[in-house]
């Protein structure tokens, strides 16, 4: 995957694509280093596919780096208190919110 | 209360203000790079100046005021520390402490005297005018930040549920929740259970929303303005958590309470789960009942509540309050009283000892007055520390009078004693330490030809051990030489020529009335009355002094004092029909003792595996009567060192109201005070340390 703007203007696109993600057989792993922007449109998107995988009993992995953006943003949202670095890391504080 | 009265606090305030000032002026000098001294300085000045102007003593808010503008300087770094500094701020400090005086006569404007020293402050330090307004000016700017800062800082619990549609509204959530996290410390919990699996979502409704606490000094109002555009579509409660804390139930903040009141939990359930041991979040997630977020969320705001609940019981509680020296010295006396009385009631019960009730009152009583003894004492105990600061600036100024370079070393100042104790040590400590500096310290020549560092050195420490507290002071300088004090206490009849003294009685003579070796009457010393003051404060609090000290080398001076003038725990021991008291504090154990079982007539016992020797009690006051075939040993420990005391019973422990001996009695051998006992009759306090000390003497 490219670049990618996981905001409202895309929303509707990234859904598209994500769910795609799904529809494979093995466990889905999500590199967040390619998320170079995104606000709580885009986040909401990342959180429901966290539940869709469960639903369809698939291990979701984040892998990558994490941008400022994003960052930022899962600090904003309250999903981590300090900035996750790893895509690792941004996948234990969405697991520990939920 | 009126206004003399206002001004009495205001007084009391400003001499502890002055007597911190002093002492971190002092501190300052020897740390002039440390800026948090500087601000404690500028402190106390300002506080001063503030408290003045309100209670219109004009003179010395003026004065202040003046003293304040270079301090604020000095605070800048447009001023250094320097010892011209440091002297003035401390004899602004004494003039002070001079107005505070003569509170009577501080309307008006500066007198010329208090304007010319000030110009001396200046001039000395090299403040300047420029530097004067410009720091006026600062502080003036300083002052209306703080008055702006001064809003109440408040904890806010914020719900936040955008609408649906806020994103198709053009509203970015985020840029909300920054704006309240602007406002100050902001705890964000988002709840995210709203979001439905990927499949279901439509990526353009908003499914998030938040709690939020946040400590800020913003109002309501303010608060609320940052929604302003979305409260229409969006669900939004703000709520001062100040406001629903039960005062009148102070541990009210539970998580059950709080889970039923969010609406999460009914409160038969919560009745059942909190009827099982287990901590009640982790058995509400493992049932399902709250989801981990929910439980965050509550635990959240249970913390954030208990925060808020501290800090206002912190503004409302008084922590400390002031209270006069004369009720604390009349609350010990009644308490003396008290124990005494108890003392004769326990006594007395002796003659109903069938009456359980009675019994189990008067022991009732006994503790609660055990209790209140305990709290009382403690109410009086300071540490000693307080003293020992005033004495940096005698030995600074004193020094630099004298041409010597001394420095004062403190050591155990916080060890507590007795107020009244300590009030009393005051003048002894100032003798000797002027007699250290005067007499001891050698002046700089000296010292380096005696291959000494230029600068000298008096150590100040104490320490407690039991019922008493230990303090030395110690001078590296001359040492006592024994032959001029012989020559001078034959000269002056203290002593006849051919007298035999050992060295300690040979030192104690510097503390004979109207004895000094030196031949020069000086503004410091020479006149041979200042240790003579010490000998007699000393026997006044019951305490004793020793003294070490070699030639050219060092003096030290060991003063043992008690712990407390008023009341002790004490075992009681009786020898014939007379009772005793020991110091608790100084009782290791107790053994019985069989003369009849004893093979040599040594005065030693096994205790522990090891010998013991002991002082038959009897013996030693000379007490007339034939001895019990079983009598007992009470175990002291004295300087380090197990001593046995023999007497014919102990009785048991006993709260003992020291009462002092009269005049006749004072020098009496091994008794330090006296006390009375229950049915009126009067029972010695033994002094165990000079007890063995005569025996010691006594065999050598």
């Amino acid at each position: 995957m490219n670049e990618l703007s996981l905001t409202i203007d895309f929303a509707v696109e990234c859904r598209k694509k994500y769910l795609e993600l799904l529809t494979g057989e093995d466990d889905v792993i999500f590199d967040v280093s390619e998320i170079t922007d995104i606000d709580l449109a885009g986040l909401q998107i990342l959180l429901a596919l966290f539940k869709q995988a469960a639903i369809e009993k698939k291990k979701l992995r984040l892998t990558g780096i994490v941008g400022d953006n994003l960052q930022s943003c899962a600090v904003t949202a309250g999903i981590s208190d300090t900035p996750c670095r790893t895509g690792e890391e941004l996948e234990q504080a969405i697991i520990s919110i939920f | 209360m009126g206004n003399d009265q206002f001004i009495d606090t205001f007084k009391e305030e400003a001499l502890e203000l002055l007597g911190t000032l002093e002492s971190t002026l002092l501190e300052l000098e020897n740390e002039p790079e440390d800026k948090e001294l500087v601000s404690a300085v500028f402190r106390v000045m300002h506080t001063i100046k503030g408290s003045a102007a309100m209670f219109s003593l004009d003179q010395i808010a003026a004065f202040s005021h003046e003293v304040e503008s270079i301090l604020s300087a000095l605070r800048e770094g447009k001023l250094k520390i320097s010892r011209e500094l440091i002297d003035y701020t401390l004899q602004a400090r004494d003039r002070i402490l001079g107005m505070l005086e003569d509170t009577a006569n501080q309307t008006g404007v500066l007198q010329d005297e208090a304007m010319e020293f000030l110009f001396e402050f200046k001039t000395a330090v090299g403040f300047t005018p420029e530097a004067d307004i410009q720091s006026q000016q600062e502080e003036k700017a300083a002052s209306q930040t703080r008055i702006a800062v001064k809003k109440t800082l408040e904890t806010w619990h914020i719900k936040f549920k955008p609408g649906k549609d806020i994103f198709r509204r053009g509203t970015n959530p985020f840029a909300l929740i920054n704006e309240v996290r602007n406002l100050g410390e902001t705890v964000c919990i988002p709840n995210f259970e709203n979001i439905v699996p990927l499949r279901e979502l439509d990526p353009e409704d908003c499914l998030t929303s938040w709690e939020m606490f946040i400590n800020t000094t913003a109002t309501e109002n303010e608060i609320r303005d940052i929604f302003v555009f979305v409260e229409d579509f969006s669900e939004i409660s703000i709520e001062c958590l100040k406001n629903i804390i039960d005062e009148n139930n102070p541990s009210s903040i539970k998580l059950g309470e709080i889970l039923v009141g969010r609406g999460k939990l009914t409160k038969d359930t919560l009745k059942v789960f909190l009827d099982s041991q287990k901590r009640i979040g982790e058995i509400l997630v493992e049932e399902k009942l709250v989801s981990p977020n929910e439980l965050k969320m509550a635990l959240e705001e249970q913390k954030q509540l208990q925060k808020v609940q501290k800090s206002k019981a912190a503004s409302t509680d008084i922590n400390t309050i002031r209270v006069k020296s004369e009720k604390l010295d009349q609350l010990m006396a009644l308490v003396g009283e008290l124990v005494t009385i108890h003392a004769r009631i326990q006594q007395t019960s002796k003659s109903y000892a069938d009456d359980d009730e009675l019994t189990s009152i008067i022991e009732h009583f006994g503790r609660l007055t055990d209790e209140l003894r305990s709290n009382t004492m403690g109410i009086r105990m300071i540490p000693i520390g307080t003293s020992f600061s005033s004495f940096k600036r005698l030995v600074r100024d004193l020094s630099a009078e004298l041409g010597k370079n001394v420095e004062l070393v403190t050591e155990g100042g916080e060890t507590e004693l007795d107020k009244t104790v300590i009030e009393k040590l005051n003048d002894p400590l100032i003798h000797i330490i002027r007699n250290s500096l005067d007499h001891g310290i050698e002046n700089p020549g000296i010292r380096t030809a005696r291959q000494k560092d230029e600068a000298g050195t008096i150590k100040l420490s104490a320490s407690q051990t039991g019922a008493s507290v230990y303090i030395n002071i110690e001078d590296d300088g001359n040492g006592l030489d024994t032959e001029a004090i012989r020559k001078k206490a034959v000269e002056k009849g203290i002593i006849r020529p051919d007298d035999v003294l050992t060295r300690q009685e040979l030192y104690k003579l510097i503390f004979a009335p109207g004895f000094s070796t030196k031949e020069k009457v000086s503004a410091v010393s020479g006149r041979g009355v200042g240790m003579d003051v010490v000998n007699r404060q000393m026997e006044m609090i019951g305490g004793s002094i020793t003294i070490e000290s070699e030639e050219k080398k060092y003096t030290r001076i060991m003063l043992k004092i008690p712990l407390t003038l008023a009341i002790i725990e004490g075992l009681l021991v009786r020898i014939q029909n007379d009772n005793f008291v020991i110091p608790l504090s100084v009782i290791v154990g107790c053994l019985e003792y069989i003369e009849t079982n004893q093979k040599n007539n040594n005065n030693i016992v096994m205790f522990h595996g090891r010998q013991l020797p002991f002082v038959n009690m009897r013996k030693f006051f000379s007490i007339p009567g034939e001895r019990s075939t079983i009598e007992q040993i009470v175990v002291v420990s004295i300087k380090n060192q197990l001593i046995g005391i023999l007497v014919d019973q102990v009785q048991g422990s006993n709260q003992t109201v020291i009462k002092p001996l009269g005049k006749i009695y004072r020098h009496a051998e091994g008794v330090s005070s006296a006390t009375i006992m229950g049915d009126g009759s009067v029972a010695l306090i033994l002094d165990v340390e000079q007890i063995v000390d005569i025996t010691e003497k006594a065999k050598a």
